[in-house]
């Protein structure tokens, strides 16, 4: 908690800057390269208006990496460097006798191991991202799309939120960033919002996120409620480091609510804003139809950064959370339901991009059973991972519907590797890392998750670890259908189908080096030998002990899991090759499966469920609520102007215009008020 | 007496006013708003003279003397308007002059 400035490389205000750069880029995009109108006719470089972004991000991208190793704990040479650097007083709350003793808000932001790994993947990887979509949001002319600049100034919006979000050192400045990335994501899903799907794509995300972000909300006032008390003048409560310190008063206090203690009450509440955000169950359902915004946004917002911001909160709040074993066990269930539910919905999809957001729901799903697991640094190490791999997939996946004119259902194409070879060779990069296969990024973080569910009960862990052959399995499946068999092209494509620019290839590949050498961020060589790998001591679990996390006790592990894993995974890619090896056109899973698999490809039916017993009579009642407005209330408001306009019609008769009839009016009235007057009296 | 001299300012003032609504004549309809302020000060000096309750006082003089003084200047503006109106139209009757209306 107590650095020491001089021990830094940069000074500590520049650090504070970080989330800066993207939001000028974004400002400067907007402002002043929105194509013709502003600029009064003159041509505009609208071509030119990813820079600004490309620049902002960069730049945040360098910070973060000196950041990482500035902060980085290297053996016995620092102690824990992290800091916090409060950067103004935001919103005040209580007294009003002085300045120093208020409660105040502060927009401040927390340094530590956690905040900079986050910062580390977050930044790189949307600079790669945002690199790839100067090509991807052209036309094969390389004139840039529609909306190209609105794009990037989003883009960068995005940014900026996100490293507010989890550089937020108190509650209420991590809402701020959860919002805004929520507002992002809404932009961004919608960006082609001429389209019907992708306007109500956009609108079930931020209506579905609105309904975890409530629980969220409410968990953040029953903090204030519950420590409030406790915080001297001149403390902020719902700061990090204030919660955190008094938790353990909330673990045996009643909440007055069902019996609950305080600890579970905000912890469920909190979990509520988790799932929405990370789309677990039975929040899911916005993220596959998020996959109608661009590409891009689907690497960047809906697998590599956004989505991972419930894990990061969980992880963030680890000392709160571990004082009630139920809403443990809570996540725990929720995320073994959603890597099930999630990875069978995968087996049987026909669009790519759903292929990839049903296997991200499966991978948050694998984090939050590792949170519920109590080993958060396993699932943070997993989030880091699965950034490389999911963003470069989606990538690959965007770089395949580049090149086939928007094409991305698998049905319609196959053996692509013969026009796209070095798409292939990248997503196969991906795709083994997601399958876990061994030595890759994601086989090492998954292996730690995998091990610790099996800590936690036998049956938790032979779940997951099917889940896990399932994920191979599906992956693969995607991978043959797209890349393998004979080659058929959709007539969109046209004749001769064009491999992605320098600029989308370089990002890819750049992405396929993280995807496959990521995962040695967080393991340890040779100390105890080869069999040790999977036991967690790396560089990034030694980092996240100098946050919140802290250091949670893993046990001793079992080399043979490691194994049977590897075993697992690499069985199912040969199963999988096996029955789908030529990308058939008839699906043998559907003849295999019968029934099963018509219900994997309706998706259990639950969006038809959510519509029967909650959208539409949800819609009655919106009817209901807009008839009464329309007839009742609008009808009242019509009568009273009527009536006055009646009165008013009726007397414009007498406005002659003629001097002696005024008089005369005017004599009556008085006569008048004299009568009642006298009759009065 | 009071009665008397009530009944004489009231008379006065109803006259005006009839002759005010009646009549179309711009000047005889000034001069009809003259009688009734003429209707005004007598009740007022009446009142001055022999208040219902308590000695006689000056204020209803006072009060006249204003009356009077602002009616002078009531006039002074009002024949002016008159011979602008009858420089316009070449007529004194008032219905000459029926913009004020709702059509």
């Amino acid at each position: 908690m107590s650095g020491s400035a001089e021990s830094l490389i940069l000074p500590k205000a520049l650090y504070a800057t970080l989330p800066l750069w993207p939001l000028l880029g974004t400002a400067v995009t907007a402002l002043i390269m929105t194509g013709r109108s502003l600029a009064g006719g003159c041509p505009t470089p609208v071509r030119w208006a990813h820079l600004p972004v490309v620049v902002g991000t960069a730049i945040a991208a360098i910070l973060a990496g000196v950041l990482f190793v500035d902060l980085c704990p290297w053996d016995g040479r620092r102690a824990d460097v992290s800091f916090d650097y409060p950067i103004y007083n935001w919103i005040s709350f209580g007294g009003v006798a002085s300045l120093q003793d208020n409660q105040w808000i502060t927009a401040s932001f927390r340094f530590d191991g956690l905040t900079v790994v986050m910062l580390l993947f977050v930044t790189v990887v949307s600079l790669i991202i945002v690199v790839y979509s100067i090509g991807y949001m052209r036309d094969h002319h390389g004139r840039p799309e529609r909306g190209y600049e609105r794009f990037f100034a989003f883009m960068g919006l995005f940014i900026f939120s996100m490293c507010v979000l989890v550089l937020a050192g108190n509650f209420v400045l991590l809402y701020l960033g959860w919002e805004l990335v929520g507002l992002c994501s809404y932009l961004l899903i919608g960006f082609y919002y001429p389209r019907p799907a992708a306007a109500a794509a956009a609108k079930k995300a931020f209506i579905v996120n609105r309904i975890g972000d409530f629980g969220f909300l409410l968990g953040i006032f029953a903090l204030y409620r519950f420590l409030g008390g406790y915080a001297q003048p001149g403390q902020n409560p719902l700061d990090y480091a204030f919660v955190f310190e008094h938790a353990a008063r909330l673990e045996h206090a009643p909440s007055g609510f069902l019996g609950l203690s305080q600890a579970t009450a905000v912890s469920l509440l909190l979990t509520c804003g988790a799932i929405g955000k990370s789309a677990q169950f039975p929040l899911y359902v916005w993220l596959p139809d998020a996959m109608e915004g661009p590409t891009p946004v689907s690497a960047l917002i809906h697998a590599a950064t956004m989505v991972t911001a419930g894990v990061y909160l969980i992880a963030r709040c680890t000392p709160l959370f571990w004082l009630s074993s139920l809403t443990l066990d809570v996540i725990l269930t929720l995320g073994v339901i959603g890597a099930v539910l999630a990875a069978t919905m995968a087996m049987a999809q026909y669009d790519m991009k759903r292929i990839l957001a049903y296997s991200t729901i499966s991978q948050l799903a694998f984090m939050f059973v590792g949170l519920g697991c109590r080993v958060p640094d396993s699932a943070i190490f997993h989030v880091f991972t699965h950034a490389w791999f999911k963003a470069l997939l989606f990538l690959g996946a965007g770089s395949v519907m580049h090149a086939l004119g928007g094409i991305i259902d698998l049905r319609q194409f196959s053996g692509l590797r013969y026009v796209l070879p070095r798409t292939y060779a990248v997503m196969l990069v991906g795709c083994l890392a997601l399958a876990g296969c061994p030595l890759l990024a994601g086989f090492w973080s998954k292996d730690e998750l995998l091990h610790a569910a099996f800590e936690r009960h036998p049956a938790v862990g032979v779940v997951m670890l099917l889940t896990a052959g399932l994920t191979a399995y599906y992956t693969f499946r995607m991978f043959f259908l797209c890349f393998h068999g004979r080659l058929r092209l959709p007539t969109e494509a046209g004749l001769h189908p064009r491999e992605a620019p320098t600029v989308m290839m370089v990002p890819l590949m750049l992405l396929a080096i993280g995807a496959a050498l990521s995962g040695y961020l967080g393991i340890s060589f040779g100390r105890d030998g080869f069999l040790a790998l999977f036991e967690p001591h790396g560089l990034l679990h030694r980092y996240l002990g100098q946050s919140t996390v802290g250091h949670p006790q893993h046990g001793a592990g079992d080399p043979w899991l490691m194994y049977l894993s590897a075993a697992v995974s690499l069985a199912a890619i040969g199963l999988v090759w096996f029955r789908y090896g030529s990308a058939p056109q008839t699906e043998p899973d559907q003849r295999l499966l019968g029934p099963l698999w018509n219900l994997w490809n309706a998706k259990y039916y639950v969006d038809e469920t959510y519509d029967r017993i909650l959208v539409r009579p949800l819609r009655s009642l919106a009817r209901l609520c807009f008839g009464t407005d329309n007839y009742a209330v609008d009808g009242l408001v019509w009568l009273v102007s009527a009536v006055s306009r009646g009165t008013a019609f009726a007397l414009h008769f007498t406005q002659r215009g003629l001097l002696q009839g005024y008089a005369l009016g005017m004599v009556i009235g008085l006569a008048a008020l004299l009568l009642i007057w006298s009759w009065l009296t | 007496m009071l009665t008397s001299y009530l009944l004489l300012g009231a008379i006065l003032f109803v006259l005006g006013l009839i002759g005010f609504v009646t009549r179309r004549n711009l000047i005889i309809m000034f001069l009809c708003t003259e009688m009734m302020f003429q209707g005004i000060i007598v009740s007022l000096v009446a009142l001055g003279r022999y208040p219902p309750a308590g000695r006689p006082t000056l204020d209803g003089q006072v009060f006249a003397v204003f009356l009077i003084a602002v009616a002078g200047a009531e006039a002074a503006l009002a024949l002016a308007v008159v011979v602008l109106l009858y420089r316009y139209r070449r007529s004194l009757d008032a219905g000459a002059w029926t913009a004020l209306r709702d059509e």
